[in-house]
């Protein structure tokens, strides 16, 4: 008998702290939405419809600041852009490929100043191009991103180089 | 399916399902030896010690003792601990290690081995990136201080060419001479059958070599 009320009260004690964790998301849970949020805009399924496509693409735009900075490995793709650019970029590039899937992992969140979020993680990028060919790209980045208005915004993200040739 | 009881020792025979109707108070009573091989359609003789039996229903369905709580939360603390920052399972994707790692096999990252050792040449180790969900498996060719390069596919380290058994599949890659910095190892793929740009390589910090495969 005691055993069950120990169940119940071990129970009713998990579900408290779930909801307040789920009622009011810390910093950190805000920060981590907003990479799920970019995961699933830029992922894209080999049935998508045109419909669902432009919701994904017009809200890409609003997870970025107005300006983003972007230093990667290729010359070409490094470099300042808007939002809208990122938007209208994210539009023509989906039309490339049949699948695209985007995934974050090991996330290491910090503040290093108010309003501020330096975070670290692994990105992986899977996808098949229109003409057949299936790519897989594995890398580890470094995001900033900036409170604005109350919402977390991507300005910065660069590219860690894990091996040096 | 009939149920013979001699003394302590339980009788239970076991026939194609279908053919004889099983005693209730056997179902009841006896779960695990009746369905499994009822299910399999198979006819089997099984002779039970009745405490046996007894123990073997206690450990499928055992009582809620806080005793068996306490176990249950010390094995599941053990095998968090374990299997998630000692021996992590991992699964290999990819080609770059063939044919000493295939795609989709099965494998365990062995943490502690270079917690007192440094790697050594010809070592397979794991690269982490951000964390130890997604990690690089690769082959350590050159340690600190080494020149590295490659010559129409040959490896050479301080420009002394070394023997690659593992290496299957012949290549023509070139690269120049580099040294290795402090505090790092240089690793490569064992499956050099493509070309040298599309080919995961170079300069890892020991800070990001975590492990090896258990085998």
């Amino acid at each position: 008998m005691k055993i069950k009320y120990l169940i119940i009260a071990i129970l009713a004690v998990g579900i408290g702290v779930w909801a307040t964790v789920y009622l009011f998301p810390s910093e950190e849970r805000k920060v981590k939405k907003q990479f799920n949020l970019l995961s699933e805009w830029v992922s894209k399924d080999s049935g998508e419809n045109t419909f669902t496509m432009a919701h994904k693409t017009r809200n890409l735009g609003s997870l970025f600041a107005e300006k983003f900075e972007l230093k990667t490995e290729i010359e070409s793709m490094s470099g300042s852009y808007t939002s809208e650019e990122i938007s209208s970029y994210a539009a023509r590039g989906r039309f490339m490929f049949s699948y695209l899937s985007l995934s974050f992992y090991d996330l290491g969140i910090s503040f290093p100043e108010k309003g501020i979020a330096k975070v670290t993680l692994t990105a992986r990028l899977k996808g098949r191009s229109t003409t057949g060919e299936n790519f897989d790209e594995t890398h580890e980045l470094e995001c900033i991103l900036k409170k604005i208005e109350k919402r977390w915004l991507f300005s910065h993200a660069e590219m860690v180089e894990v091996l040096k040739k | 399916m009939t149920l013979y009881i001699h003394d302590d020792i339980s009788f239970i025979r076991f026939v194609i399902p279908g053919l004889t109707e099983p005693a209730p108070y056997l179902i009841r009573g006896n779960p695990v030896f009746f369905w499994i091989p009822a299910f399999t359609g198979m006819t089997a003789f099984a002779v039970i010690n009745v405490d046996v039996y007894k123990r073997i229903r206690q450990f499928f369905f055992p009582s809620l003792t806080p005793r068996f709580l306490i176990r249950a939360l010390l094995v599941a603390l053990f095998a968090y601990l374990f299997f998630g920052h000692i021996c992590i399972p991992l699964r290999i994707k990819g080609y770059s290690m063939e044919p000493t790692y295939h795609n989709e096999s099965f494998n365990f990252l062995w943490k502690l081995h270079y917690i007192i050792s440094k790697p050594k040449r010809q070592d397979v180790v794991a690269v982490r990136f951000a964390g130890n969900r997604v990690m690089l498996l690769k082959r350590v060719i050159a340690l600190e201080d080494e020149t590295v390069e490659f010559r129409n596919g040959k490896l050479f380290v301080d420009g002394k060419e070394m023997e690659e058994p593992y290496v299957r599949y012949a290549c023509n890659w070139n690269l120049p001479p580099r040294q290795v910095e402090k505090d790092c190892v240089y690793v490569v793929g064992d499956n050099r059958n493509m070309p040298i740009e599309d080919h995961h390589f170079g300069q890892a910090s020991m800070k990001r070599i975590v492990g090896m495969p258990l085998w």
